[in-house]
Parts: structure tokens; C-alpha cells; sequence
């Protein structure tokens, strides 16, 4: 397996560390003066998502993670396995819940998710920043009320609940932002 | 960078340069100019040096300190000296590292470790007040610095012992390092963090595997007569009661070409005219290495070289 030296860390790059992929967020160099020079760096595991800190000795190396992140496009889900293509070659990787995780509640048929493909299949979903989504319940909305800034909850088609203005009905399209789970404004119909 | 910023640091510089003169001009410490580019490198294991070669096939070495140089004066009789100078240390480039730095160093005939400590940390405390940073100083031994942030004596430790520590603070592939650089990690990792960043910090008493070129303690022969001044929460200077024993002098340089073939560092010929100076005998004296560049952050208040540095080494 090809490997890193300290000296190619970076932000980005993709390691190995106790048989997890980890993901490169920091790198810092720590040199006394007259001693030990070491790389101090923010990992993300890729699995987890958890940050963790860690210290290599400057000169050390590390395996490389086979790793890529790669745009694909989500196909369909079939009560099992989410399934997407990548947009390049019209591969199709049928990726499970635990890497789809909470970006089920976002996944649009044909919108353009980032999939981290981990030895080549799927280990993480990223959908879009931002996703229009049909309500398909919420309370009535109350005619003319745009501007006293109340809420409500709704449900979209995808199953997530996001909390709207009162004034936004049944039926009707929404953005949302992914990262927060906030209604951004009402959208076009598609 | 904004212009103003690249001229306040400028003005900020050349306040600092001039401090530290009029500080040494107070004592009568005699300013000095030792040659950058030397005929061998430093030993040290943890320090490389850019090699420079010539259409002749001559090869000189940019110095990573005036230390030798000057430790040679001092042998020829010069009286107190100090020098303000660019030294060089590859592949030390990061948010507070520039390979291409400039250093204060200096030494006192007969002064004690207390007292070039106490020295560097009232030229540190000078230098910000240019900048209206009035920290004060405090004095602690390595042994009580970790002892109140660690709970334990470091010294006192098994290897196995200094290990798990090192590990339980993050380091990968701990069981693969020596003392000396375990000791390292901890204290940078573990103990240096917790100290008060508006201090100045003297820590003295290194343990003796990291005497460097220190004499080693005549009342305990696991300590070496080592301070360090930090300040923020990086280092600022280092310095040692002077080692004047040449026969153990050599034997350190030994051990260092040992330790860099082992690790795989280019190899590097013994300065045989410092050792000559030693066999001559230098006298009693104390010195001090104090990076300037590192000063000037704190009195700027600035996170990293690359804020400061005119031409840093990330965009030459």
C-alpha cells in the first residue's frame, strides 16, 4: 500500500491510523529548538466523523487510505441500499444505511451527492448544500400571516422535519440548508 | 498583507533591533559578527543545515547557530559578547518556524544558570514593553513544571512509563522513540500548554539526556544546567552553563553522528577547531540563544510568521 512521510501532510490527505480511514483537517509543526521535530495534526475519522489529535514523529510515514470523494448522482433506493452513478464513468454503487446515515433525509432522486468511496465502496453520502423538497404534511397555513415570524413543523417527502414559517402550506416546495437542517424560502415548483 | 501592517513591523523591528543593543550597551556586552557560512555543520541530531557548494566543489555550511564561533572569541580572549545574526535550519518551516532566521545569542564570563536567565527573560520583558506588554517572570524547574502540570516527576519515569504517557497524549508509535524525544513531546504537549501564556516562563534544569552542549549538574548528575525562557506558549530562548570539557565535548559530537547515522541524517564532519579551542580552555561562562522573530509576535501579537515576516519563507 503506498504511504505517506510526514513531510507530504496536508489538508485533504487521506491516512490510515489503527485500520480506520482519517481524513487530514490541520498539520502543525512542533520543534524545540534543539529537539525532536514532530507534525501535530486534526484528524477526521471517516467512519465516525470524530476529530481527534494526534502527534507523529517528523520523518515517520503513514499508509495511504484508499480513499476518493467522487460526485455521483442518486439514483433511487430500494428499501435496502441507496443506489448512485458516477457522473464520469456510469458506475453504479449501491452504498448502505450506515454510510447514507442522516443524509437519507435529504436525498432527492437525481440531485448530486459527494460519495467517499473507501476501497471503492461507499463509506460516506454528502448531498448538496442546499435540496427543494416537497411538504407532504404540515398544519394549514394561516392566510396572510408573512410577517409575526411564527413556526411550525413540517414533513417532507423525503420523511425529514423541518420547521417552517406558518405561512407556507401542504403541497408546496421548499430549499433547505442540509448542513443545518433550516428552511431557507419557498421554492419553485419542479 | 496590508501595507500598514508590513510597516508597523518594520518600525517594530527596527525598535527591536535597537532595544536589544542599548540593553547590551548598558552592560558592556561587546557586540560581535561571526561568519554565516562555516566549514562543517552542527552535530545535533534534531538540527540540519543547507549545505552550499561552489564551482570549485567547496562546500560551506550556513550556520544554524554563531555559538561555536563565538565560544572561539571567547577563547581568544574576547571580554562579554553578543551578537544579533540570520541562522538557518532546513526543513523548519511552520506557523512559528522559518528556516532562515535571526537569533540573539549572547555570553557572560562567570555568570551562573540563575543569572543568564534572569537576563534573558529582562531582555524579553524589555523588548515588549516597546509595545506596552508588561508580563512578569517566573522561575520554575523543569521537575516542578511537570510535576504541577502532570502530576509527576518526567525524570523519575521508566521508559515504558514515559511511553504510555506520550501515547495517552496522542503520539503515534510512541514505543519507537528514546527519552529524549519523548521528553520532548510531553513537555510541549502536556506541560508547556498548561502554563500561563502572560507569563515569562523560566524553566530550568533540563533532564541530562537533553544537555545538549550544558554541562551536566555537579550536585545531581541527572540534571543538566539547562533553562529555557517560554513566553505565550512557545519558546523564545535556550541557553546552558557552558560545557568547557573538551574530552566530553567529543564524545557528544560522537554520540551525535551515531544517533544521526541511525535515523538516517546526511553525515557530518566534527568542528575540530572548536574542540582545539576547548582543549585550550574556555573560560567559565554562561551564554543564550533568544529567537528574535518569535519576540516580535508576542510584542505584535501576531499568531504566526507568515503575519510578519516581510518575505516569508511560504511565499519567497
Amino acid at each position: 500500500m503506498a504511504g505517506y512521510n510526514t513531510n507530504e501532510f496536508r489538508s485533504g490527505l487521506k491516512i490510515m491510523l489503527d485500520g480506520d480511514p482519517y481524513t487530514i483537517v490541520e498539520n502543525i509543526l512542533v520543534k524545540p529548538g534543539k529537539g525532536q521535530a514532530f507534525s501535530r495534526v486534526k484528524i477526521r475519522n471517516l467512519k465516525t466523523g470524530r476529530v481527534v489529535d494526534k502527534t507523529f514523529k517528523s520523518g515517520d510515514s503513514v499508509d495511504a487510505a484508499d480513499v476518493m470523494e467522487v460526485d455521483m448522482q442518486y439514483l433511487y433506493a430500494d428499501g435496502e441500499d441507496w443506489h448512485f452513478m458516477d457522473q464520469t464513468t456510469f458506475e453504479q454503487h449501491a452504498a448502505n444505511k450506515t454510510a447514507v446515515g442522516d443524509a437519507a433525509l435529504w436525498l432527492k432522486e437525481q440531485d448530486i451527492c459527494v460519495v467517499t468511496l473507501y476501497n471503492g465502496a461507499p463509506l460516506s453520502i454528502q448531498p448538496p448544500n442546499f435540496v427543494e423538497l416537497k411538504i407532504v404534511e404540515t398544519d394549514p397555513g394561516l392566510k396572510g400571516d408573512t410577517a409575526t415570524g411564527g413556526i411550525k413543523p413540517a414533513y417532507l417527502e423525503t420523511g425529514a422535519m423541518v420547521r417552517v414559517p406558518l405561512f407556507v402550506d401542504q403541497g408546496e416546495c421548499i430549499r433547505v440548508d442540509t448542513r443545518s437542517g433550516e428552511y431557507v424560502s419557498r421554492a419553485k415548483e419542479s | 498583507m496590508f501595507e500598514s501592517a508590513l510597516i508597523e513591523n518594520l518600525k517594530l523591528r527596527a525598535e527591536l533591533l535597537a532595544s536589544t543593543r542599548s540593553f547590551f550597551m548598558q552592560r558592556s556586552v561587546l557586540e560581535v559578527e561571526t561568519p554565516v557560512l562555516g566549514a562543517t555543520a552542527v552535530t545535533d541530531p534534531n538540527i540540519q543545515s543547507f549545505a552550499v557548494t561552489d564551482k570549485n566543489n567547496l562546500t560551506r555550511y550556513l550556520q544554524s547557530s554563531p555559538e561555536f564561533f563565538m565560544k572561539r572569541l571567547l577563547v581568544a580572549g574576547a571580554p562579554d559578547i553578543y551578537q544579533i545574526t540570520k541562522a538557518f535550519r532546513e526543513s523548519e518551516a511552520g506557523q512559528r518556524h522559518n528556516p532562515e532566521f535571526t537569533l540573539i545569542e549572547w555570553y557572560r564570563g562567570q555568570f551562573n544558570l540563575s543569572q543568564i536567565s534572569q537576563e534573558s527573560a529582562e531582555l524579553v520583558q524589555q523588548l515588549l514593553r516597546l509595545r506596552e506588554i508588561n508580563l512578569p517572570i517566573q522561575r520554575i524547574s523543569y521537575r516542578c513544571a511537570c510535576q504541577q502540570t502532570l502530576g509527576c516527576d518526567l525524570i523519575e519515569q521508566s521508559l515504558s512509563a514515559l511511553v504510555e504517557i506520550a501515547t495517552e497524549h496522542g503520539l503515534v508509535a510512541a514505543e519507537k522513540l528514546p527519552r529524549a524525544a519523548l521528553y520532548d513531546f510531553i513537555f510541549d504537549q502536556a506541560v508547556l500548554a498548561r502554563l500561563a501564556k502572560d507569563v515569562i516562563h523560566i524553566v530550568e534544569y533540563y533532564p541530562a539526556e537533553q544537555a545538549s552542549l550544558a554541562q551536566i549538574s555537579a550536585t545531581d548528575s541527572q540534571l543538566a544546567e539547562r533553562f529555557e525562557v517560554f513566553a505565550g506558549g512557545f519558546e523564545l530562548a535556550n541557553g546552558f552553563l557552558e560545557l568547557r570539557d573538551a574530552v566530553e565535548q567529543r564524545q557528544r559530537f560522537q554520540q551525535d553522528l551515531k544517533t544521526r547515522a541511525e535515523q538516517g541524517s546526511p553525515a557530518v564532519a566534527i568542528d575540530e577547531a572548536f574542540l582545539s579551542a576547548l582543549e585550550q580552555g574556555l573560560p567559565a561562562c554562561a551564554g543564550v540563544a533568544l529567537g528574535l522573530d518569535r519576540v516580535q509576535l508576542l510584542a505584535a501579537g501576531l499568531d504566526s510568521l507568515d503575519q510578519l515576516l516581510p518575505f516569508p519563507w511560504s511565499a519567497l
